[in-house]
């Protein structure tokens, strides 16, 4: 049942995702402009919005240039009100916030964004290597597809060289480090599924390559990479033991992951929130520096945004990833392996947290510091686009 | 009262109602793009600020880049002193990817990205070559949608006031027009210097209301982009006028 309940959430998401997705390149293929859009934001958007029309951008007026100068017109400009904006913001702290369909790429955390496009000397092929991550941890697999097409029907080629390194950037200078991969026919595309654990050795967290090169027989070789960040077996920092528990804490719902840790340091961890119905609530992001040995992350889930989400409890937890920062380097993130699994909460009832705003001494502050920045007359403000100048 | 009482009540009132940034430094911190590596001489000014060009190594990777700036900000944005911070096409992905990282409590009033790459550009995908001759230097290997989404988590900037800019118009003849989905400025497509969360092929930026990252983001730009390429968006200098050196105020 609980997998039914998975697979009918990622359902909905992946529908919404292609939905939109493929509105946009038949917007694209058809050089229509896209759907058509309101003139201002949507009541519930943090920030602001400005867009006037959808018009061409405005021929500065002399009373706008000199606004933006710091002096002020006698006519008067509108400028966007940074105190404003950031008080609309913070009524939630900055990583604990409303989770929604629309937000994709915290669903979908680990997905890819490659397109189609045209090969080197043949406009009318064109071509798609993706595959089906972009983080690999320890012992996962990659499944890799290239995808030729001529007026959108899949074209038979020749792969003549496909392999994969762990110094993307520049194959070339250690054939040694090439490490073939087999691709396969299947269906209208080219697959090939591979363990880089398997393959290639690297003590931590390292870009790996993958690099195809394929002959369509009509033009020359064209080639195409795509990287990844692989952490290998023995580079992984921590991991999530599975085991979790769950308090209210000042209004909000905290559930504490365990996790082992391994090599101490600043770790960032994300985890979405999802109500009894599948539905989106909440993301939250834990950054802290975590010691050796068994400890626990708090995921806080702010209470105003369950009491907004005006959600159904037991909520459940779902893309619990992160890792531990190593800065300068790159990949700069040493990955956990993801917890797949799942941890259900307790059945709440939404009175139970509380609906005040986010407040703290780090919010003050900056609330002071943008008071005194909008009484500042010489601070250099940002126009509000579109439109005339107000008079 | 006596005058005693009555100076000291003036003195802590006047002690509790002074501006706590009062009297210090405003700093107008500035980043360039690809293959910069900050330093030297900053070309964007406003009156009563001290720009600065802090050291963001822009040439190898954007881990390094992000330290970097974090540093600055340490330096530049912390105690009684704040900061406004300008950037242009990568430097947007360098404050991105700095927000997301590091623990931040610092005094930053705004962001203004003109051309912000932190979505990624489709260019570094086509060939190492042509990324290199579009996006700059070795980092342009790296700016793949794909790399710079998936990285970190675009969503967590801490509540900065963040204001976009995107150019609609190319440098390159329509060269690059190809390979950038939708709206663009030559080198970085509306889904990138726009903010959203995919890297759909969009033409209006006031389409996919909702489909943002969320920080605290403000379209400094009408719905079609504006009327700048790549390069003349470039560190808003002559978009906002702060080009200009305080003594050439006018």
């Amino acid at each position: 049942m609980a997998k039914q309940e998975a697979n009918k959430r990622w359902a909905v998401v992946v529908v919404t995702a292609a939905v939109v997705g493929i509105g946009s390149h038949l917007a694209f293929c058809a050089g229509a402009g896209d759907p058509g859009a309101p003139a201002s934001a949507p009541a519930d958007e943090p920030g602001e919005q400005l867009f006037s029309s959808p018009s061409r951008a405005p021929v500065l007026s002399r009373d706008r240039r000199t606004a933006f100068r710091g002096v002020r017109p006698s006519g008067g400009v509108r400028f966007v009100n940074t105190l404003a904006n950031y008080r609309k913001y913070a009524i939630y702290p900055p990583t604990s916030r409303p989770l929604k369909h629309e937000s994709l790429d915290l669903l979908l955390w680990n997905q890819r964004y490659e397109r189609f496009r045209p090969t080197r000397n043949d406009p009318s092929l064109s071509f798609r290597l993706s595959a089906d991550r972009f983080w690999v941890t320890g012992e996962e697999s990659i499944n890799a597809t290239l995808q030729v097409r001529r007026a959108g029907k899949p074209v038979t080629v020749e792969i003549t060289r496909s392999f994969i390194g762990d110094d993307a950037r520049s194959p070339g200078t250690d054939v040694a480090a090439r490490v073939p991969v087999t691709f396969r026919r299947s269906g209208g595309a080219y697959v090939a599924s591979f363990n880089p654990s398997a393959l290639v050795h690297p003590e931590r967290g390292a870009k790996l390559g993958l690099y195809v090169e394929f002959d369509s027989g009509a033009s020359a070789r064209q080639r195409a990479k795509i990287m990844f960040n692989y952490t290998p077996p023995g580079g992984i920092p921590a991991r999530f033991t599975g085991a979790f528990r769950e308090a209210i804490d000042h209004g909000s719902l905290i559930i504490y992951a365990q996790v082992e840790v391994a090599r101490a340091g600043w770790y960032l961890i994300d985890c979405n929130l999802w109500d009894r119905l599948d539905n989106p609530v909440a993301w939250t992001r834990f950054k802290g520096n975590l010691s050796t040995g068994l400890q626990e992350v708090p995921l806080l889930f702010f209470g105003k945004v369950l009491v907004d989400s005006k959600s159904i409890a037991p909520w459940h937890i779902g893309e619990l990833r992160g890792g531990l920062h190593v800065p300068m380097e790159d990949p700069d993130v040493d990955f956990m392996q993801p917890f797949t699994g799942s941890y259900r909460t307790s059945k709440y009832d939404l009175a139970q947290f509380s609906n005040a705003e986010w407040d703290s001494a780090q919010k003050r502050k900056k609330l002071q510091l943008l008071r005194e920045y909008e009484d500042d007359p010489n601070a250099p403000k940002l126009p509000v686009p579109g439109g005339p100048a107000e008079h | 009262m006596n005058k005693h009482t009555t100076s000291v009540i003036v003195m802590a009132i006047a002690l509790v109602a002074a501006p706590r940034f009062a009297g210090a430094t405003k700093y107008l911190v500035q980043v360039g793009g690809s293959c910069t590596t900050g330093g030297g001489q900053a070309t964007l000014y406003a009156a009563g600020y001290t720009s600065v060009r802090p050291w963001v190594d822009q040439r190898n990777n954007i881990s390094t880049a992000a330290a970097n700036l974090a540093q600055a900000m340490n330096t530049y944005c912390t105690g009684n002193n704040s900061c406004v911070i300008a950037t242009h096409s990568h430097g947007g992905a360098v404050v991105s990817k700095m927000f997301a990282m590091y623990s931040n409590n610092w005094n930053i009033v705004q962001v203004t990205n003109a051309g912000s790459s932190a979505g990624g550009s489709e260019l570094a995908s086509i060939s190492t070559w042509v990324a290199r001759v579009f996006l700059g230097c070795a980092l342009a290997d790296d700016q793949t949608p794909t790399n710079y989404r998936g990285s970190w988590n675009h969503n967590d900037t801490n509540g900065e006031n963040i204001y976009n800019l995107s150019g609609r118009k190319d440098d390159y003849y329509n060269a690059t027009a190809p390979f950038l989905p939708g709206g663009n400025d030559g080198a970085v497509a509306f889904h990138s210097s726009g903010a959203f969360v995919s890297s759909w092929s969009i033409s209006n930026l006031c389409s996919y209301q909702g489909y943002h990252w969320q920080g605290n983001y403000v379209y400094g730009t009408t719905c079609d982009g504006e009327d700048a390429t790549h390069s003349s968006i470039s560190g808003t200098a002559q978009y906002l006028g702060w080009d200009k050196h305080p003594n050439a105020f006018r």
